[in-house]
């Protein structure tokens, strides 16, 4: 209202003063112009008049005169005439200097001035003349009015000039009265606009004024603008009333709102905490019913009730899978999804994903492949759950639908996009043969509940939410995802996702791009996606590969490469199952058809696809048939790291230690028998899962039953011993005090802070993982439990001191020489695949082999013996690697180099150093071997009851697994060894530990059937 | 009370007549040559103002105020003259003034007198040029220059007398009267054998009588102030040679002339706006003469005659006026038609005299007698 008017206060200035100053001025413009026309019609007509009275004024003065001389008498008289005549020409003198006019005079053809003196002829006077008219000249630049007169009976011509400037004072006159009307008009003018000020924008700046101060106008006076006052005012009136009423409705509305929002509020914590209640209702009866269904599974059944409890715990994962789903789509679409940002390693993770579906793929007729490109960084920060649920979703809906041909996974840098110094854009694809998608569905595709082909979904269980959701990881991660699909050809499903580049290991490389440079490789696979797969890591890693999908052109190949140029191959791949002849036969031929060539010199590789046994390897290195076995899925690191095998390369200490980091977290060998922890669970059936998942891997479980018995039972047993407990695993919900606060007491209390504590939770939701770590909880595994996760995340903590560091790593006796580890334990341990007992044995072993090495190498010396001496040393270094003896293995390896490269530059002293390092190197052993052997207690004295039952059972799992050459035989060896009296069968045991450790699966099936058959018969004793 | 009454009563009636004294007089400012070249001009006309100043007092002075005539001497100098017109206009605030002698004199503190808009009656320039710069408050006393000779020439064509040198000093006054002897000369159709101007101050003018005489001139004009006149007379004497007919401006007028010359003054021309004899027609002449001979002792020229006149011409305009409004009195002054001692006074519209006109008198036998026109004579013109 305010602005409305003020804005009309300025137009009123416009319209109504600016109309009254450009009407003033066309007014003055016009009466200018007319009253210029009245002057100069008045100025010509007086001029006229003047000119006409003068003239006729100077003609009477004539005739006066010459009648004056007739009535004297004298008119015959000369002198007389000349004198009359001069008394007239002395009064028209006079007569033109009164009225300001000049004249002349021409008697006899004589110009007598009559005035002043005058610049021109009669002459010129005469021409210019025109009877009748007002006559003008310009003399000198000025201009004069004149006229004519004749006195015939004097032969008189007269002309009379008048300057036209002598008329100049009445136009200025009249121009000072025309200014003077002007400046009197400008007045009124001024005058009007005041007035019109007072009476009209006054007042109206003043309503405004009291507008603007939130006053009401009370303006009096003129009665336009006191009718607009009155108006404003009575308009100010209504709108307080309406808005008196608008603020009431406000009100109403606002506390309906708040009460709705304040019902939205509690419908969506409701809607929330019954989630969290499902999930963890849900969770807790899927734990038992997992877990149990797991363990009786482990146990003696007919393979009718283990078909059925498989189905069992098949059903129960599929159920599990979608209340997950279902769960995550509810956090979507709340919006309470967020990236939960930690270190990982791509890799392996990319291998724990692949392998979950290595086996589906064998199930089918596809071929399995996953790249990462070299480029790409290996150790990341970011949320790997979710980039691993993407990745699963993705891959899982390929296998679903791809019943034959391939699956191509591939982690490439996503270059066009920027990358900054820590962050990374990395693209993920999963390229399938399957199905693929119409073009008109894929747009539905990512919507939730949205499943294309019904008839398909029945056959491939599923919610419909997987894709929605991975579309909604993908966008949390910053970046996209797209499909390319086409219906009959497959699919390809690609997404790029923002992640920070870890510090950790920001310069690892699985190989250097020249490492193979001038190495040639013939790959023979049917495949021509295998082909096309092999030649992007070999290309990168330096070979020059040439590919063939056809054996019999292979063979052709080979020939031809070997005879035409007589350049070999340095390595040979062939595919084991081709149609034809198998890989191995043909690289029987090849080796049987060109013995010339360099066979002796070239590897020979067969690639298979792994079918979770290692039925070939044995039976194919055994006989020096090949050099090594690449496995299916291909994938860079492995194929990198077999051929670096093969090619009896040692990665650069930087990669291996950076390697080994990577994977230690997961498959680090710890003495869980040792370890004591206390499992913290209200609910019965779930305690009695993890009781017995707990102690099938060694551990000694105490319980508590809630967050107040667990911090008395901890507070009891610190006070004696403070590393009693390794760690604690903590349910959240429980009566009396729930893992929260108990967590956050553990945390207050300074002899109990250091205590690794682990939530076990059935409340999944991202919310709830964080609430655990912000009470002080190291970890936290969601149930139901997965065995792998507990038993992986209690690794990583129960041996981790309170500043972080490995106690592993520092009971080890790491003595450095030279800036290398005499014996890094760690590192071997790794490569043992945290089989312990394999390296210590190995380690002893080593000392057995090697004790005297020096003493046989100084013989060989003396014998002049160096090819013998070149084998030990070889064999040495190999050994000294495997065992992560440091020092040793880089002193062999220079001992070795100048050995093969030219023996005579090693002289005493590399003798000696060798030697010395050999020496050290079986002193450090000894030395760890004594110090581990204190420290791990006498399992025997822990069984005080022989459980022939639980014996057996354990020996038929070892012998399944060992049967399947399945790789959990390790831990299922070492559980049956604990379980076992070691008294009774302490030489079986023995043996089968040897033979386990040795990969001699058929001896050891042979000592569990001894061991088998002594149970029965003591147990049935 | 009645004690404090009275003095208040007395203080206001010294108040009013003391005021009533200053106001009745009436200041009239003049300026003149009373000394230098001009002074027996100069000093004729301050007395001719005297007697005009007693008569008015004599009468009850103007609207009933005294008249004051304030006289200074300008040494005959234009620069002192300005310098007194300002210092009488600004610093003394005169009512009226009177103009200078000479024309020379007049155009250089006319500029201030216009300015402040004082109506002057010009009883000493004659100069036609004055009365073409557009000047709106001056009246002339004396015909125009120009005229001076008018009757001369006359009296030269009725005597057949045709051969004309006409002289002039450089001085205005004297080119003026030069201009309008030949002016009439060519009008009446005179021969004009030489004119020459030559520079004012020369006294030895014999190269002109004799130039006359080689050019057989009959009659010679001097156009200049007394010197002139009495310096030609004396170079005719020189060259032993004398024209029919001799006349010159200002000088003969004055009755130094003859004695001056003595002898030589005979039969010598001139012009004259007013001398006295018993035959004069116009009112006050008589009355001038005599009380002006009466009280100085000497006959008044025609400078006397024109400076009296211009004090009564200016009583009458102010008493016509009823006040001392200097506009009004211009108003008055410029459509004034009245009979003076000199004549008929009359103004064209450029405020120049054209009523009046010259008389012709010549040295006869030691007098000076009116010898054109011949209405008024009082001698006939005596020629060679």
């Amino acid at each position: 209202m305010t602005g409305k008017l003020f804005r009309f206060t300025r137009y009123l200035a416009f319209r109504i003063i600016f109309p009254i100053v450009i009407t003033w001025v066309v007014l003055g413009l016009a009466m200018n112009y007319y009253v210029n026309g009245l002057v100069y019609d008045f100025i010509s007509m007086s001029i006229e008049e003047d000119m006409t009275w003068l003239s006729r004024e100077v003609q009477n003065i004539c005739n006066s005169s010459l009648d004056t001389m007739i009535k004297s008498g004298k008119s015959g008289d000369e002198i007389n005439t000349k004198i009359i005549q001069n008394r007239a020409m002395l009064e028209i003198e006079d007569l033109l200097r009164h009225y300001y006019a000049d004249g002349m005079l021409t008697d006899m053809n004589k110009d007598l001035l009559l005035t002043t003196e005058l610049p021109v002829t009669s002459d010129e006077l005469y021409s210019a003349y025109m009877p009748e008219q007002l006559n003008s000249i310009i003399i000198n630049e000025k201009m004069y009015y004149f006229s004519y007169v004749s006195f015939d009976p004097w032969n008189w011509s007269i002309y009379i000039l008048k300057p036209a400037g002598s008329y100049d004072r009445i136009k200025d006159e009249l121009q000072n009265v025309y200014l003077i009307i002007a400046a009197l008009l400008l007045l009124a003018m001024a005058v009007i606009i005041y007035l019109i000020y007072l009476a009209v924008s006054l007042p109206i700046k003043n309503i405004i004024f009291d507008l603007r101060d939130g006053k009401k106008p009370e303006y009096t006076g003129a009665y336009e603008i006191e009718f607009l006052s009155k108006s404003i005012h009575e308009m100010m009136d209504s709108l307080e009333s309406l808005n008196r009423d608008l603020e009431k409705r406000v009100e109403i509305r606002t506390r309906e709102l708040a009460d709705a929002k304040e019902l939205a509020e509690d419908a969506t914590k409701a809607k929330s905490q019954f989630l969290a209640r499902m999930s963890h209702e849900i969770r807790t009866p899927m734990n038992a019913i997992i877990g149990l269904t797991n363990i009786v599974l482990k146990g003696q059944l007919l393979e009718e009730q283990r078909n059925q409890l498989t189905k069992v715990v098949s059903s129960s994962m599929h159920l599990l899978e979608i209340i997950n789903d279902i769960l995550d789509f509810s956090r979507v679409e709340s919006g309470k999804t967020e990236l939960m940002i930690h270190q990982f390693s791509l890799r392996d993770l990319m291998d724990r994903i692949i392998s979950m579906f290595r086996l589906k793929a064998i199930d089918g007729e596809i071929e399995f492949f996953y790249i990462i490109d070299s480029d790409v960084p290996i150790n990341l920060k970011g949320d790997s759950t979710k980039l691993g649920q993407i990745l699963i979703n993705l891959i899982g809906n390929a296998v679903k639908f791809t019943e034959q041909g391939f699956i191509i996974v591939k982690v490439f840098l996503k270059k066009e996009l920027e990358q900054q110094n820590d962050e990374v854009w990395l693209g993920f694809s999963v390229k399938d043969s399957g199905v693929g998608i119409a073009e008109d569905k894929q747009d539905e595709l990512f919507e939730p509940f949205t499943q294309l082909d019904n008839s398909m979904s029945r056959r491939h269980e599923g919610t419909g939410l997987g894709l929605s959701i991975t579309r909604s990881f993908v966008n949390l991660m910053g970046g996209e995802i797209e499909l390319k699909s086409r219906v009959g050809e497959g699919s390809e499903f690609t997404f790029h996702a923002r992640f920070q580049i870890s510090d950790w290991n920001r310069d690892y490389v699985i190989f250097r791009a020249d490492e193979f440079s001038g190495k040639r490789v013939l790959v023979i696979d049917d495949s021509s996606i295998s082909c096309e797969i092999f030649r992007e890591i070999l290309e990168s890693m330096g070979f020059t590969v040439i590919t063939e999908t056809d054996p019999i052109s292979a063979l052709s190949d080979y020939a031809t490469e070997t005879v035409g140029s007589g350049i070999a191959f340095d390595l040979v791949i062939a595919d084991w199952n081709m149609p034809g002849i198998n890989g191995f036969e043909l690289i029987n031929r090849i080796r049987s058809e060109y013995p010339s060539g360099n066979n002796d010199s070239a590897f020979f590789v067969i690639t298979t696809i792994y079918d979770g046994s290692e039925k070939f390897r044995d039976e194919l290195i055994k006989d020096n048939a090949v050099h090594g076995i690449i496995y299916k899925p291909l994938n860079s690191f492995e194929v990198a790291n077999s051929i670096h095998r093969i090619f009896g390369r040692e990665k650069s200490k930087k990669e291996i230690i950076v390697r080994d980091d990577n994977t230690s977290r997961n498959k680090k060998f710890y003495d869980y028998g040792r370890s004591r922890i206390l499992l913290v669970e209200d609910n019965e059936i779930n305690r009695d899962v993890a009781v017995i998942i707990l102690e099938s891997y060694g551990f000694q479980v105490e319980v508590a039953f809630n967050g107040e018995d667990a911090i008395k039972k901890i507070r009891e047993a610190l006070s004696e011993d403070e590393s009693y407990y390794k760690a604690v695993l903590m349910d959240i919900q429980m009566p009396v005090m729930d893992g929260y606060e108990a967590t956050r007491i553990i945390r207050n209390d300074r002899t109990m802070n250091h205590l690794k504590v682990i939530a076990m939770t059935a409340n999944a939701l991202d919310e709830d993982k964080r609430k655990c770590l912000e009470s002080g909880m190291n970890d936290y595994v969601s149930k139901p439990i997965d065995e792998n996760e507990l038993i992986s995340k209690l690794a990583r903590y129960i041996n981790i001191d309170n500043e972080g560091n490995d106690v592993v790593a520092e009971q080890s006796v790491q003595r450095k020489v030279n800036g290398n580890l005499l014996l890094n334990s760690e590192k071997a341990l790794i490569l043992f695949n945290g089989n312990s007992s394999l390296y210590y044995s190995i380690l002893e072993k080593f000392i057995s082999q090697n004790g005297s090495f020096y003493e046989n190498l100084l013989n060989l010396k003396n014998n002049v013996a160096y090819d013998k001496m070149a084998l030990e040393v070889h064999s040495l270094k190999g050994a000294s690697g495997n065992i992560g003896a440091e020092k040793l293995f880089n002193t062999v390896t220079s001992f070795e180099s100048k050995l093969l490269n030219n023996r005579d530059n090693l002289n005493d002293d590399d003798y000696r150093g060798l030697g010395e390092v050999i020496e050290n190197t079986v002193a450090e052993i000894n030395r760890f071997q004594f110090s581990r052997k204190e420290e791990i207690p006498d399992t025997k004295s822990e069984f005080k009851e022989l459980d022939y039952g639980r014996m057996l059972e354990h020996l038929s799992e070892l012998e399944v697994y060992l049967k399947s050459n399945d790789s959990r035989v390790v831990k299922s060896f070492i559980s049956f060894k604990k379980s076992v009296n070691a008294v009774l069968f302490q030489e079986e045991v023995e043996k089968m530990e040897e033979y386990i450790y040795n990969l001699d699966t058929e001896k050891a099936l042979g000592v569990v059937s001894r061991i088998k058959n002594d149970l029965e018969v003591k147990r049935q004793g | 009370m009645f004690r404090n009454s009275l003095a208040a009563f007395t203080i206001v009636l010294f108040l009013f007549i003391s005021n009533f004294s200053y106001g009745e007089e009436m200041r009239f400012g003049i300026s003149l040559g009373l000394t230098g070249q001009y002074a027996p001009i100069g000093n004729m006309q301050k007395n001719a103002l005297r007697l005009w100043e007693e008569k008015v007092n004599r009468t009850g002075g103007i609207l009933g105020r005294k008249v004051k005539l304030i006289v200074y001497d300008d040494k005959s100098d234009p620069d002192t003259a300005k310098a007194i017109y300002r210092r009488m206009i600004v610093q003394e605030k005169m009512d009226f003034l009177f103009p200078p002698y000479s024309s020379g004199l007049t155009s250089a503190i006319l500029p201030i007198t216009e300015k402040y808009g004082y109506p002057m009656l010009l009883h000493g320039a004659a100069a036609d040029s004055i009365f073409r710069k557009g000047y709106r408050y001056i009246f002339g006393i004396f015909p125009p220059a120009t005229r001076y000779t008018l009757g001369f020439v006359e009296l030269l064509l009725t005597h057949r007398i045709k051969r004309i040198a006409i002289y002039s000093s450089d001085d205005p006054f004297g080119v003026n009267i030069a201009n309008g002897a030949v002016r009439w000369s060519k009008r009446l159709g005179l021969s004009i054998v030489s004119r020459k101007t030559f520079k004012k101050g020369t006294r030895d003018l014999t190269f002109l009588a004799r130039e006359c005489r080689n050019l057989k001139a009959e009659a010679v004009v001097m156009c200049g102030h007394f010197d002139e006149s009495v310096d030609m007379r004396i170079a005719f004497k020189k060259t032993g040679w004398y024209p029919r007919a001799y006349w010159a401006s200002a000088g003969p007028v004055l009755n130094k002339y003859k004695t001056t010359l003595g002898v030589l003054s005979e039969n010598t021309f001139s012009s004259t706006q007013w001398t006295y004899h018993d035959k004069l027609p116009f009112p006050g002449s008589k009355d001038f003469y005599y009380s002006f001979k009466g009280k100085y002792g000497t006959e008044p020229s025609y400078h006397a005659a024109t400076a009296y006149t211009a004090g009564d011409i200016l009583t009458v305009a102010i008493r016509k006026a009823g006040n001392t409004n200097r506009d009004r009195i211009r108003k008055i002054l410029s459509s004034m038609d009245r009979m003076t001692l000199l004549g008929r006074f009359g103004v064209d519209r450029t405020g120049m005299q054209i009523r009046y006109f010259h008389l012709i008198i010549q040295w006869i036998d030691g007098k000076k007698h009116v010898v054109w026109p011949k209405e008024l004579s009082t001698a006939k013109p005596r020629l060679k």
